[in-house]
């Protein structure tokens, strides 16, 4: 049993598979590896609990072979074995327990074969996500795949959470851009998935590993499909007074076929966000800060009783701060919500497609704001990442929460969540992944408490009501973000009986649950 | 079989209701095939028929059904539109047989205009959903040539393509969802969203898994709404590696083509008066883009060497491809010369592939027609046919079919390609796909043991596994 | 600890790791314990007691090569390296730095010891001029690396008519950037002042190391030392008398390299391919060059501290001059023509002053 058996012993055993240097047990390793970019990891770090429960190793394969290997050795040990690729998720799902190892793929981090004529590419789970792109760009394709975490994100973390980029819209989602696979299964089998019109015989294995977050196997090698880079890319930025009335635009456009590459329809609150400066010399270095301050400033004139106290007093009651970003807000800043729509590809469709979508968004009330909107989301496109750090720095915290459903019950579910949330938290939210059969919703939360122990109570109860909202409103609990530990107490409601399906593919492919355990409800 | 035939007849009686339950020769005996030409080639292996036919009415009579069966250790073939051009819906176990036809699961269940999504029983056809959705001005973005006599449950068991997937992908991207009855009785349902990142996308278990896992009952799919404006496209290229060449581009360009098909010079003659390789394309939607969309697409053609023909040509041989449907099942059926197969390649080795499978056939002294469609942004399929030269010993005629579908088999695994597109394994080329699925093959065959440990469902599928 | 930088420590420790693509130890390590979030977030704990530093928690610090490519990549502008240097120091006090860098001001006294002996054989005594103007001063790495560099520099000097330059008298040949860089900050702080006072005997001294002019224009001053001479970097100085140089093109093409000292930290990107382009025909880009940059894997004491992963950020650097089939890079720092050539074998890699001289050959 993995418990029985030494730290040490296992460097050893795992030395004598691997070479020396892919193997360790330095203490700030185990630091290190301990967490990914969960937001309660981080509220526990400033509890000053940074490891709570680090990994016994931490290794790096350099081969299929060395994976292939690791498994055998871990269902012999039974150890189970956490696959590790940016330490970007934000729902846990990387995080090890005490006696597991860590498998960093990072080092597999090579393009196998750039084939342009066939539109694809073979590339290995530790590629990071921007070094990527530079290089596609230098044949002048795109994967057209932009998370917000592009810069620390790895291909193969995509592949297990199904992530999604800011141009999903045109691209899709990870799962639409691959088209095969190569997975390690608990097994220590290697399965090969896809080739070009796949012959019918079976599931298509592709879609069932991805998104299974390293439950099912340790992808080892991808396949994915690159396009020619755009010549072109086209922004208008539209107001709406409304977020149904922006909704109902996109939900037009999306329906005529229209395909734009950004698609960004921000509620009131996060519109203030959305066009105010970002980054570098910026003085509100916080975003909770800077709606603050907007605040304060927009209210001045008006309302010269609203003194905005210290950050943490004001986030401290949430429902007040909601109300007035709904009630005020619009009226005070005259923006009400704000549409950015792109498209992008060669000059003359990008034009004419910009053009299409123009129409429709009139037509449906938009009120033109010309190119300024999207060129100042283009440039500040990864800035909000950085603002992270001010909120945990002044004591609060921050997350997000990426939910979806089909048209009919989206404005139902993005009110479900707001009131069910409101009272606990500040809510904000902009609606990111249009597709012709509905959209996602991207709602940011920020809030305080006097101590990180009860931030964390907080940061659970927040999270809790909000999952349990969108299950209520008939939504999909997370659309690009991962499951994780961190919402798969809603796997049953998510899947329903469905959700048996997964557990006997786990049976079949991870018979003594050495990949990844405890994660996913499995 | 445990128990009588009598004790099933009656647990089926029980399950869906006398009147849906039959072993009446006049019915039973059509369900022994299905549109698979080779097996008229077979006297000596008459087609055994099921002993029973039942005809649920929906996913909870099927899992009565699939009850029965398991109680009985029974297997269970079942059947939509018996459309199937490779064998999908024969058997071979000594187990009797019962048939599930689901075909009077036939009704919309919903019908969200405001997403565009709609829900039905697998058992309806292909033509009555088009039929109930155009009307409304939608259709569904599936348009198998079978569209009429096929059903949703068998294109979803098949994964099966149609004339608008280099568009919408093929029907496993425009479905959303499925309620499945299992092998245990039980019913299970995969739930619907935009996307979703929560897992695997479980309906990929049953989708394309040609009813060895469980029936499909029930689909979520999407559909779209009928454009105002459609043009056409049409190309005339000497060489197909141009024709090839183009229509990669075309796909990776963003113009977004909804048909898009190159047609054989013998069959682009008919429409366009030019004896060469046809490439054909539809732009649709409304306003201006299908116009730009076309001329963006129409200097990929010149920059590939392509002549601009007539767009009169595509839409032409749009029409006769729809229009020939029928006499063509008529013709295949009948015919013991006639072969096809659809295979799939990617761009840089569909020309070499038809070549390759052309020039052996015709050395062989047969016939020889090509079309390739059903593309996506890596390749597309290759749809092979072939009329075998007339040969006077009617036994030979079976080894040369086998003989002319090895050839083109081969040439798609000399190209690297798929040796099954999109119209199912069946027996046609069972051996052929699972030698190339590898292990792949077994893992199907071990997720199915735990589907269906009694290995009631088409178990021919796995046997041997 | 490590006051002066509690926020900054803060926000890398809870910035999601938004710089790690850039991190070149990152890279090449591809271990989460080495890049900028990470090593800032084991300050953190280490200043707030989290983590007791130990030497295994105080290696991180040490794998960084100062390049600063972070920093220029932060939207907070967090000084990685500066406050990772100072994490260094507190290491030092602790007694926990790598055993590599243990007893380093020793090390570095007898090796300082070693070059003043061999400058003074590289060229001839007439160079060291009493009463001189304007000195140069070579540094470690080019007399210890590329001592031919330092008679090509005069050489060139004197072609283009400058006769008034001194070789710099001192029994230093280095501005302390090392001691810095180990985070021996007393030990700096020493040579600083020592070096300090010789320096201000002259109007002006042309450097050949980049981190060297870095550290005694910037470095000086925030530990109380000031130099009144003007330290300029050997290119810059070039720059300003090439019109007089008799150039030819003596090469096809050459990728240029921004030695991260020279470019990100001092800005001086143009002079050094000025000079370049007199005698090659084509100057060639890398992707990532001037401000983007990627280091060659040489500063910082990475070399000494993880040699494997100096060589491998070195090998990375050269991939694309590889791939394009030139043999050739050029660039204006004997650390990174030193840690490049190591990992080029089949490339010529070398310094802008060895390049212009073979106009003179």
């Amino acid at each position: 049993m993995a418990d029985t058996i030494s730290i040490e012993a296992k460097a050893r055993q795992l030395g004598s598979i691997l070479k020396d240097d892919q193997v360790s047990i330095l203490a700030p390793d185990r630091v290190a590896y301990s967490r990914d970019l969960w937001p309660r990891g981080l509220i526990e770090f400033s509890a000053g609990r940074p490891a709570p429960s680090p990994p016994d190793v931490v290794v790096w394969p350099e081969t299929t072979q060395d994976v292939v290997h690791l498994v055998e050795w871990a269902a012999g040990t039974e150890t189970p074995l956490v696959p590790y690729g940016g330490g970007s998720g934000v729902c846990g799902g990387a995080m090890p327990r005490r006696g597991q190892v860590v498998v960093d793929l990072k080092r597999m981090d090579r393009i196998l074969e750039l084939d342009g004529p066939n539109h694809r590419v073979r590339v290995q789970p530790g590629m990071n996500g921007w070094t990527f792109e530079e290089v596609l760009g230098r044949s002048n394709l795109t994967m057209g795949h932009f998370p917000s975490s592009i810069f620390c994100s790895t291909v193969g973390g995509w592949l297990a959470a199904r992530s999604a980029g800011q141009a999903s819209t045109r691209y899709g989602k990870i799962e639409d851009m691959v088209s095969g696979l190569e997975v390690v299964t608990g097994k220590g089998e290697v399965i090969r998935t896809g080739n070009p019109g796949a012959a019918s015989l079976g599931p298509d294995w592709t879609q069932l590993f991805v998104g299974s977050e390293g439950t099912l196997g340790i992808i080892t090698e991808a396949t994915l499909k690159v396009l020619p880079a755009p010549e072109m890319r086209v922004y208008r930025g539209y107001g709406f007074d409304r977020v149904s009335a922006g909704l109902e635009a996109i939900r037009r456009f999306m329906q005529k076929g229209l395909l734009p590459s950004v698609v960004r329809l921000y509620d009131e609150f996060d519109t203030v966000i959305a066009r105010s400066g970002a980054g570098r010399g910026s003085e509100a270095d916080t975003l909770v800060k800077e709606v603050m301050g907007r605040l304060t400033h927009l209210t001045k004139p008006m309302l010269p009783w609203v003194k905005v106290a210290a950050l943490r007093a004001a986030l401290s009651k949430p429902g007040w701060l909601n109300k007035l970003a709904d009630g005020l807000l619009p009226k005070l800043t005259g923006q009400g919500c704000l549409l950015v729509v792109g498209t992008e590809g060669r000059p003359r469709l990008a034009q004419a497609e910009a053009d299409r979508i123009h129409e429709e968004v009139l037509r449906a009330g938009g009120r033109d704001l010309g190119p300024r909107p999207g060129e100042h989301w283009e440039k500040h496109r990864y800035s909000v990442s950085f603002k992270q750090s001010g909120v945990f720095y002044s004591g609060g915290f921050v997350d997000t929460m990426e939910v979806a459903t089909t048209w009919d019950g989206l404005l139902r579910l993005y009110e479900a969540v707001k009131t069910a949330v409101s009272p606990l938290v500040f809510i904000m939210a902009h609606f990111s992944h249009a597709y012709p059969e509905g959209c996602s919703i991207y709602f940011t939360f920020a809030g305080s408490s006097d101590d990180p122990e009860q931030g964390l109570k907080l940061y659970d109860q927040v999270w809790n009501t909000a999952l349990a909202a969108v299950t209520r409103a008939g939504g999909t609990i997370s659309h690009h973000h991962g499951v994780g530990r961190s919402k798969q107490a809603f796997m049953v409601e998510e899947h329903g009986d469905s959700l048996e399906l997964f557990r006997m593919l786990k049976r079949v492919l991870d018979p003594k649950e050495i990949l990844n355990p405890g994660k996913m409800s499995l | 079989m445990i128990g009588t035939e009598e004790d099933v007849t009656q647990d089926l009686t029980r399950a869906v209701g006398g009147e849906h339950v039959s072993s009446r020769p006049s019915d039973v005996m059509f369900y022994a095939r299905d549109c698979w030409a080779r097996r008229h080639l077979m006297p000596d292996d008459p087609p055994r028929h099921p002993v029973w036919v039942v005809w649920p009415g929906a996913a909870s009579e099927v899992a009565r059904v699939l009850q029965v069966a398991g109680r009985h250790e029974l297997a269970v073939v079942p059947y939509g539109g018996g459309s199937n051009l490779v064998g999908g819906a024969g058997f071979g176990d000594d187990r009797p047989v019962l048939v599930v036809d689901t075909k009077r699961m036939s009704r919309v269940l919903e019908l969200d205009e405001t997403s565009l999504i709609v829900q039905a029983q697998a058992g309806i056809t292909g033509g009555d959903l088009d039929e109930y959705l155009r009307v409304r001005g939608l259709f569904v973005a599936h348009m198998p040539t079978s569209l009429s006599q096929s059903t949703l449950g068998g294109w979803l068991a098949t994964r099966s393509a149609g004339a608008f997937t280099s568009r919408y992908g093929r029907i496993d991207r425009v479905c959303m969802g499925i309620t499945a009855a299992l092998p245990d009785g039980s019913v299970v349902r995969t739930r619907v969203a935009p996307r979703r990142a929560t897992g695997p996308d479980l309906m990929h278990l049953f989708l394309g898994s040609e009813g060895a896992l469980g029936i499909i009952t029930a689909a979520h799919l999407k559909v779209v709404r009928v454009s105002k404006v459609r043009v056409w496209l049409a190309g005339g290229f000497k060489e197909l590696s141009q024709a090839v060449a183009a229509m990669a581009d075309i796909m990776s360009s963003g113009t977004r083509p909804v048909v898009a098909s190159i047609a054989d010079p013998v069959v682009a003659l008919r429409h366009s008066g030019q004896p060469s390789f046809m490439l054909v394309c539809s732009f649709e939607g409304d306003g201006e883009l299908p116009v730009v969309q076309r001329d963006e697409a129409r200097l990929l053609v010149l920059a590939h060497g392509g002549a601009y023909l007539d767009p009169a040509a595509a839409s032409g041989f749009w029409t006769a491809r729809r229009n020939d449907v029928f006499g063509d099942i008529i013709a295949r059926a009948e015919s013991r010369v006639i072969g096809e197969v659809d295979i799939g390649a990617d761009w840089r080795h569909l020309a070499m592939v038809a070549d390759d499978a052309r020039g052996r056939l015709e050395s062989m002294g047969c016939g020889v027609t090509m079309e390739l469609g059903f593309f996506g942004l890596e390749g597309g399929a290759l749809l092979c046919k072939w009329q075998l030269p007339e040969i006077s010993d009617p036994e030979d005629v079976g080894l040369r079919q086998d003989e002319a579908l090895a050839i083109v088999l081969d040439a798609a695994r000399r190209g690297g390609g798929a040796v099954a597109h999109h119209r199912g394994v069946g027996r046609q080329r069972s051996a052929a796909v699972r030698a190339q699925l590898g292990n792949r093959f077994d893992l199907f065959a071990d997720v199915k043991r735990q589907l269906d440990p009694k290995g009631l469902m088409n178990p021919w599928l796995t046997e041997g596994a | 600890m490590l006051d002066d930088f509690e926020k900054e420590l803060a926000y890398c420790a809870y910035c999601p790791k938004l710089c790690r693509h850039v991190c070149p130890v990152g890279n090449a390590e591809r271990r989460e314990s080495v890049i900028p979030q990470a090593k800032m977030a084991m300050g953190h704990m280490a200043r707030n007691g989290t983590v007791s530093l130990t030497e295994d928690y105080a290696s991180v610090f040490f794998y960084c090569n100062g390049c600063g490519l972070c920093t220029e990549f932060c939207e907070h502008d967090i000084p990685v390296s500066e406050v990772l240097f100072e994490a260094r120091a507190e290491a030092v006090a602790r007694g926990v730095q790598p055993k590599t860098l243990q007893n380093f001001a020793d090390r570095f006294y007898a090796r300082n010891e070693r070059l003043v002996r061999k400058l003074h054989g590289l060229v001839d005594e007439h160079y060291f001029v009493e009463e001189a103007q304007v000195a140069y001063m070579p540094g470690c790495d080019l007399i210890d690396d590329s001592p031919d560099d330092v008679q090509k520099t005069l050489d060139l000097f004197a072609a283009a008519g400058v006769d008034y330059v001194s070789i710099m008298e001192s029994d230093l040949v280095c501005g302390g950037y090392p001691l810095w860089a180990a985070g021996y900050q007393s030990e700096f702080r020493h040579v600083a002042e020592e070096q300090a006072r010789r320096l201000s005997g002259y109007r002006k001294v042309i450097l050949a190391c980049p981190a060297c002019v870095y550290t005694i224009r910037h470095v000086y001053p925030k530990f109380g030392v000031n130099v009144t001479a003007e330290v300029v970097h050997v290119s810059e100085f070039l720059d300003t008398i090439a019109h007089r140089l008799p150039v030819k093109q003596t090469v096809q093409a050459a990728y240029y390299h921004d030695p991260c000292y020279l470019g990100r930290w001092l800005g001086v990107y143009e002079p050094p391919r000025r000079l370049a382009g007199l005698v090659t025909r084509k100057v060639l880009e890398f992707a990532h060059n001037r401000e983007q940059a990627d280091c060659c894997g040489g500063g910082g004491l990475v070399p000494d501290v993880a040699p494997q992963t100096a060589s491998a950020i070195a090998e990375r650097r050269l991939e694309e001059p590889n791939q394009a089939g030139v043999g050739v890079v050029v660039t204006a720092c004997a650390t990174c023509v030193k840690n490049l050539g190591r990992a080029g074998r089949d490339m010529e890699v070398l310094d802008i002053v060895s390049l212009l001289h073979r106009s003179l050959e």
